[in-house]
């Protein structure tokens, strides 16, 4: 066994601390050493953050206990995202963890939900979700993982403070041996030959050499773009909120299992809900609004904020490689699509693993590269669009912003998934990347893009037994979820904040 | 739904044209919209020693069709196939077998064979296949399905060897009482307007029109070669065998479980084990030998007498796309892939399946062919890289026929793959391999292919325990096979009628 890769991680943000507690459990087994390096001086982004339920497998994998990371990070749980006033102005739909309905006999749920809906007999398609059901009844419990029971049917996540979340990891990786560095990097020093990185020079003069450079120092991406010169990739024309404003509030009388969304004039506006308050801001495009409308908009819709605004700025898009010679940058450093739906930790978790899978060795590897990129690369590619079409995918016609988003170029691979799903309901299924069946189908459902025909083998079953079907479907579901305990009992059973 | 398909007309022969129409047929059989599933056959390519032998995803198709799976096994002389054994390919090196399991367990979620590459690299000698229950059940006769374990350790299956004449007379007869109409051939005239076929006529003079056409007719692309202009991607490059040598032989006892591909100096020869006979296929290149020098060399390799063997001429390639206008061209016509891997009818279940999700619901098929081809493209890259790669890695050295194969300039996907393995020992999938993980390290490190590094992570589990773990793997596998039936006895049960 050759010796231990010193790796150096540059940044105590959330993406910082979980690629130290991700890596912690490697130390023991003498295959790194981990050096940190955090500057008091700079900031972490940290805001009420929103996760998708791959976070679960997260905690789980560097040995969290659920109960006392939400405790310690005044959690609250998470079922979906609630889309209010996008596509249409006075809509609203929930984009849930979970399935709609469920096949009959081997027939996508939705091709008979639509069969039946052009003719008035069905519900609304939210009816046969769980998960929407519970969020609409502000009820949480845990799924079971019988299959045979409704209750299966969904899965969970979190909305918590990042900021108590990375200090709660960085207890967790210290007790892992994790060497935790205050100070400013002044200097980044590179090897003349082969431009990989060698050490990084402090303020206070002491010199940090490591094998392995990861890079998460947030928007700044101090290592990549300032001194790896890594090339940047703009999405902003597919997604100009170029801003955010944020500010907490009080806490809401009922926690709701679920994110709000809400679309505005010049961008959208998130409510968090955490147990002891409430995470707001506003995301917007500054050619539309200036800051101080922004903030004025965020805190006149906020209830009840409890501290001055804050504002952040940033462009959406990402660097075309994130990983160059010895350095690979994870989080916000690597690149920045906004948080819409959640998926700012999931693509830290994503870079994780994938890092893990393509572990390094001292010397570098352009295969391993490759293939780092080509993980990456389709996750990326599949939030993208999927983002996208909530912005597209729109009538409203009342500020600059949507008539912009609304008539704008978009890939053609998303333009592709639109024109099959309005022809046929078409969804293409695939095992690598986020966004399955139902998170395309509550979002092309609930803003409004109707499927124009059928699957040709939706017409296998009767009317009359897809009816029934349907039917019971929905009463299991509003009996089941009538008897689940609401999420404020739940929390304060079961992870009530010190 | 004015516009929606009402009628499908299937032109070709055996099973491409034949599990098609009764592929739709079934489809559609319960639906309240009715289509009618018209089979034009044209003459049989079939000839007494032809087989079939495919994958384990033809279970999934049989059950689909409506068909049960030991009648037609029954009918068609068949017999269950665990794996391919992989002799001579690699100079003196002991054959291998590429068995439908993976290897042991993925410890840490890092898989099992990087921990493999650690051991060998510190002195283990127990071969990779050992740690597969599929490869070692093969290896010793077995009948095995994943339900008759107790626990998911294993993933085993089966793929066939079936009859080619007997086995399609079934499917046949399954289709006809279905309901699929069925008329013969020749086919007179193909009708074409705006890219889109018409009408097709058959010499007997019977017209018949169609919203939506299927080319299953195999190399003569009776319907597509209409609407296609420079469609075809030659991969003559890649496999130098074009001409096969098909024959059968006496029935081998015991039953072997698995298929075996022998290689010799000009080629390969695949011994198909069926129930009452052996079916031999022998794939060789007519720039290096003369099937009489073929047929006498393989004939003393196997110890088999082959019986009055008839030789064809292939060339293999793929249409670039395989859905044009109103007609899609599938099976043989869309894709025409040495036998190797039993690919023989692995792209028609491919394209069924494709086709189930996007058949298409009005009459502009736009939409609908592009992801068709799109997919199907990427499908046919990664079986033919998996097929390529065993030529590729020969070490057959100082014989002209495989010092070409291993000279060749490999396509850049399977480039990228086996460089990233030989580096790593990863590989790479997309969303369209069929061939997973497992599938792709059996097959390199089969092949001799060790690479230079293991991912570091393996380390995580000390030496001593992760000896442990192997011999516990081996043990319970040893204890699994003992327990399990012997091929000979289920072949008792199963299909002697």
């Amino acid at each position: 066994m050759s010796q231990p890769l010193e790796i150096v991680i540059v940044g105590g943000g959330t993406a910082g601390w979980m690629t130290a507690a991700a890596f912690s459990h490697l130390i023991e087994k003498q295959l790194c050493h981990v050096t940190l390096i955090e500057s008091a001086e700079i900031g972490s982004v940290g805001v009420g953050e929103a996760t998708l339920p791959q976070m679960k497998d997260f905690n789980d994998f560097i040995g969290l206990n659920e109960a006392d990371m939400m405790q310690n990070t005044n959690a609250s749980f998470k079922l979906g995202i609630q889309f209010v006033d996008w596509g249409k102005k006075n809509t609203s739909y929930i984009h849930p963890f979970g399935k709609f309905g469920e096949k009959i006999s081997g027939i996508d749920f939705h091709q008979i939900w639509s069969r039946l809906n052009t003719k008035g007999m069905a519900e609304p398609i939210e009816n046969y979700s769980y998960a929407i059901q519970a969020c609409n009844n502000n009820r949480f419990e845990f799924p079971v993982t019988d299959k045979d029971y409704i209750n299966s049917t969904y899965s969970y996540a979190y909305h918590f403070d990042a900021s108590l979340y990375a200090q709660y990891l960085k207890q967790h990786s210290k007790t892992n041996h994790v060497n935790h560095i205050e100070g400013k990097i002044t200097k980044v020093n590179k090897s003349s030959d082969t431009g990989a990185i060698e050490s990084l020079l402090l303020e206070n003069g002491s010199i940090i050499q490591g094998d392995f450079f990861i890079d998460c120092s947030g928007f700044r991406s101090l290592l990549l773009g300032e001194n790896l010169s890594g090339s940047f990739e703009d999405w902003s024309h597919w997604l100009p909120c170029n801003r955010a404003v944020t500010v907490p509030s009080k806490k809401l009388q009922s926690i709701p299992p679920y994110t709000r969304s809400t679309a505005k004039e010049a961008g959208w506006q998130w409510r968090i809900p955490l147990q002891h308050r409430t995470g707001n801001g506003y995301v917007f495009c500054s050619q539309f609004i200036s800051d101080d409308e922004a903030a004025q908009s965020l805190i006149r819709d906020s209830v009840d904020s409890v501290a001055d605004p804050r504002f952040l700025k940033f462009k959406a898009g990402r660097y075309r490689q994130s990983w160059i010679k010895n350095c690979v940058a994870i989080g916000l450093s690597s690149g920045f699509l906004e948080p819409l739906e959640s998926t700012s930790i999931y693509l830290v978790q994503v870079a994780i693993f994938n890092l893990l899978k393509c572990f390094p060795q001292k010397e570098i590897d352009e295969k391993l590269i490759t293939e780092y990129s080509r993980l990456m690369d389709f996750e990326y590619e599949r939030i993208r669009d999927f983002l996208i079409l909530h912005y597209h995918l729109s009538d409203r016609n009342d500020s600059e912003l949507w008539r912009y988003c609304s008539a704008m170029d978009i890939p053609e691979s998303l333009s592709e998934k639109i024109a099959i799903y309005k022809k046929r309901g078409f969804v293409d299924q695939y095992t690598y990347g986020l966004f399955s069946l139902p998170s395309w189908i509550s979002v092309f459902n609930g803003q409004g893009l109707k499927q124009e025909a059928l699957d040709p083998f939706a017409y296998a079953i009767s009317e009359s037994f897809a009816s029934e079907k349907l039917n019971d479907m929905a009463s299991r579901i509003n009996t089941r979820v009538a008897a689940m305990s609401t999420h404020d009992a739940f929390i304060a059973d079961y992870c009530a904040a010190k | 739904m004015s516009s929606a398909i009402k009628k499908v007309v299937v032109v070709g022969r055996d099973a491409d044209a034949w599990i098609t129409a009764l592929f739709l047929k079934q489809a559609f059989l319960s639906s309240s919209q009715l289509v009618d599933v018209c089979l034009v056959e044209l003459s049989s390519d079939l000839a007494f020693h032809d087989f079939y032998s495919v994958l384990p995803g033809h279970q999934f198709l049989h059950k689909i069709l409506g068909a049960n799976e030991l009648v037609l096994l029954n009918r068609a002389k068949g017999l269950y196939s665990f794996g391919h054994r992989y002799s001579n390919w690699s100079g003196n090196k002991p054959p291998f077998m590429l068995a439908y399991d993976r290897y042991g367990a993925d410890f840490k979620g890092i898989d099992f064979w990087q921990y493999w590459l650690k051991a060998l690299a510190h002195g283990l000698q127990v071969p990779l296949e050992d740690f597969s229950l599929g490869a070692v059940a093969a290896k010793a006769g077995r009948y095995v399905t994943s339900g008759s374990l107790d626990d998911d350790f294993s993933e085993v299956s089966y793929g066939y060897n079936l009859d080619a004449i007997s086995y399609i007379k079934s499917i046949a007869k399954i289709a006809i009482k279905t309901g699929v109409r069925h008329s013969s051939g020749p086919l007179q005239d193909v009708e074409v307007e705006d890219d889109i076929i018409k009408c097709i006529s058959l010499a007997n003079g019977q017209k018949i029109e169609a919203d939506f056409f299927i080319d299953a007719s195999g190399t003569d692309a009776a319907l597509i070669r209409h609407l296609e202009q420079d469609n075809q991607e030659s991969w003559s490059k890649y496999f130098l065998c074009d001409q096969q040598l098909l024959s059968s032989a006496r029935v081998l006892t015991p039953h072997p479980a698995f298929t075996q591909i022998s290689a010799f100096n000009n080629g390969w020869a695949g011994i198909y084990p069926l129930k009452d006979n052996t079916r031999v296929a022998i794939s060789y290149s007519s720039r290096f030998a003369e099937s009489s020098e073929i047929l006498d060399r393989v004939s003393i390799m196997t110890g088999l007498k082959l019986e009055a063997p008839i030789l064809t001429t292939h060339s293999y390639g793929v249409r670039k796309k395989h859905w044009l206008g109103n007609c899609l061209a599938i099976g043989n016509t869309a894709v025409s892939v040495d036998i190797l891997d039993s690919a023989h009818l692995h792209f028609l279940q491919v394209g069924l399946s494709l086709l189930r999700n996007l058949f298409p619901n009005s009459k502009n098929f736009v939409s609908e062919a592009k992801l068709y081809n799109d997919k199907l493209t990427k499908h046919v890259q990664g079986v033919r890289d998996y097929q390529l790669a065993h030529y590729y890695l020969n070490k057959r050295y100082g014989e002209s026929f495989w010092d070409l194969q291993r000279s060749i300039e490999l396509p850049e996907s399977l480039r990228s793959r086996l460089d990233l393995f030989q580096q790593r020992g990863m590989i790479a999938l997309i969303e369209e391999d069929v061939f997973q993980g497992s599938d792709w390290a059996g097959l390199f490190i089969g092949h001799g292919v060790i690479p230079k590094y293991y991912n570091p992570l393996v380390h995580q589990i000390p030496d001593a325990e992760l000896m442990v773990k192997f011999q516990q793997i081996l043990a319970h596998i040893h204890k699994e096979v003992t327990r399990i039936p012997t091929l000979e006895s289920q072949i008792e049960i199963n299909l002697s009628n």
